[in-house]
């Protein structure tokens, strides 16, 4: 058996299966488990696993209370799927496609009677994960930094810009109802 | 393949001065491109090999993605300074050869299940080619996916042994690569015993070819020190 915080790389066998369960960035092969990336190695007495602190930047995974960046890619009336595009602040793209779906009952802090008063397909939002162990993980929007972030208009495609509580075209002063982010068009991801 | 009349043994010398269980001088630097997921370079005597890693992410085009495990996929390519004559740029018959067993040498440490429906692109660039590239290409690679935070069952080390003025040597050179009769690369994922990569350019005797395979084994466990050095010196503590 390895040692606390040894430094293992890939292929280097850290204990045995029944000694152990294998925890984050290891895997089990043979009745062994072996390191799969590169880092230091952590012993868990409580729950007997190993897992692996990676030193390496390892591809992020959805964790609960991530705000994620995302584009609404259909409408249902209670329901608006998100395309899950990054997570804010985390500047390596996620594996792959990842699928978040937002319920008219978390939209808002308060009561929301129509959904399509509140986005369209197209907009991009940040989110704050509830439950990222379903799939597709489950969102909401409640809170002032949440929402769209930017929007483009539904009659001529131009750019939208905060106007009063909703968005308004910049070409042709269309205004459209949104639930608008307070860093609408500032570029935060 | 074999010309006469070049000597390359003498006094049980080679001409680079190298016994025949000598490697060539390597140099391993890793995380040296900003923009990659991960990448490495590695210079192998002459040779000098950028390596990159992206992923795991989107499979485009979609109809090669599987819905149950990532893909990977390797592109070796050499530049075209990269040989005395200039090399004609784009791939060519051995670049996608070279690719294809490349990718066959990677695939099987990565753990693919993990990420389903994505693809792991790995990029080698030859910039400066003196046999054994893709020896070299595949330690490189290894050390990108590495460095890139890839879950892996194990790094994947490369060495090639050959036969020059009928003896086994390990790891040849241009000039011995040209003049000799044989070359054997070999890939070897260390912790599992498993050999991913098996190729061979000219003939041995069953005799040689297993002494250059037991040679190009332990060239390989010499590549793997050096792999876990590197990782270690740039990312312990």
């Amino acid at each position: 058996m390895t040692e606390e915080g040894k430094f293992v790389t890939p292929g280097e066998s850290l204990g045995i299966s029944e000694e152990f369960m294998p925890g984050y960035g290891t895997y089990e092969e043979d009745g062994s488990i072996f390191a799969a990336v590169s880092g230091t190695v952590k012993i868990d007495m409580r729950d007997r696993s190993l897992s692996v602190a990676p030193k390496v930047s390892v591809p992020p995974e959805i964790h609960d209370g991530d705000i994620i960046i995302g584009k609404i890619w259909e409408m249902k009336s209670q329901l608006a799927l998100v395309d899950i595009l990054k997570i804010k602040g985390v500047e390596r793209g996620l594996p792959g496609n990842v699928r978040g779906a937002l319920h008219i009952s978390k939209a808002r802090a308060g009561y929301v009677s129509d959904l399509s008063k509140e986005f369209t397909i197209g907009d991009v939002i940040a989110a704050r994960v509830v439950d990222a162990g379903r799939e597709p993980v489950e969102l909401t929007t409640a809170g002032r930094d949440l929402g769209v972030v930017k929007a483009f208009c539904s009659r001529c495609g131009a750019s939208l810009e905060p106007f009063k509580r909703g968005l308004r075209c910049v070409e042709c002063r269309n205004v459209e109802p949104r639930n608008v982010s307070d860093i609408y068009g500032k570029g935060e991801v | 393949m074999k010309k006469e009349g070049v000597k390359l043994i003498e006094n049980g010398k080679r001409l680079d001065g190298r016994g025949l269980d000598e490697l060539r001088p390597i140099k391993m630097e890793i995380g040296v491109l900003k923009r990659a997921d991960g990448s490495a370079y590695v210079e192998w005597g002459e040779n000098k090999i950028m390596a990159a890693c992206y992923g795991p992410r989107e499979v485009h085009p979609r109809h090669v993605e599987e819905p149950d495990r990532a893909i990977v996929r390797v592109r070796y390519n050499m530049a075209p300074f990269s040989v005395p004559d200039r090399k004609r740029p784009g791939p060519d018959r051995r670049s996608v050869e070279i690719s294809k067993v490349t990718k066959e040498a990677l695939e099987p440490v990565v753990l693919t299940h993990l990420f389903p429906r994505t693809v792991v692109d790995i990029f080698i660039e030859v910039l400066q080619a003196n046999a054994g590239t893709r020896c070299a290409g595949i330690t490189a690679a290894a050390l990108a996916m590495a460095d890139a935070g890839i879950p892996m069952r194990d790094l994947v080390a490369s060495c090639a042994a050959g036969k020059i003025d009928g003896k086994v040597a390990l790891d040849l050179m241009g000039l011995e690569d040209n003049y000799g009769e044989a070359d054997l690369p070999v890939a070897l994922a260390p912790n599992k015993k498993q050999v991913t990569l098996l190729q061979m350019d000219g003939n041995f005797t069953r005799a040689e070819f297993e002494e250059a395979f037991e040679k190009a084994l332990g060239g390989c466990l010499k590549v793997y020190e050096m792999q876990k050095k590197t990782i270690r010196k740039k990312y312990e503590v």
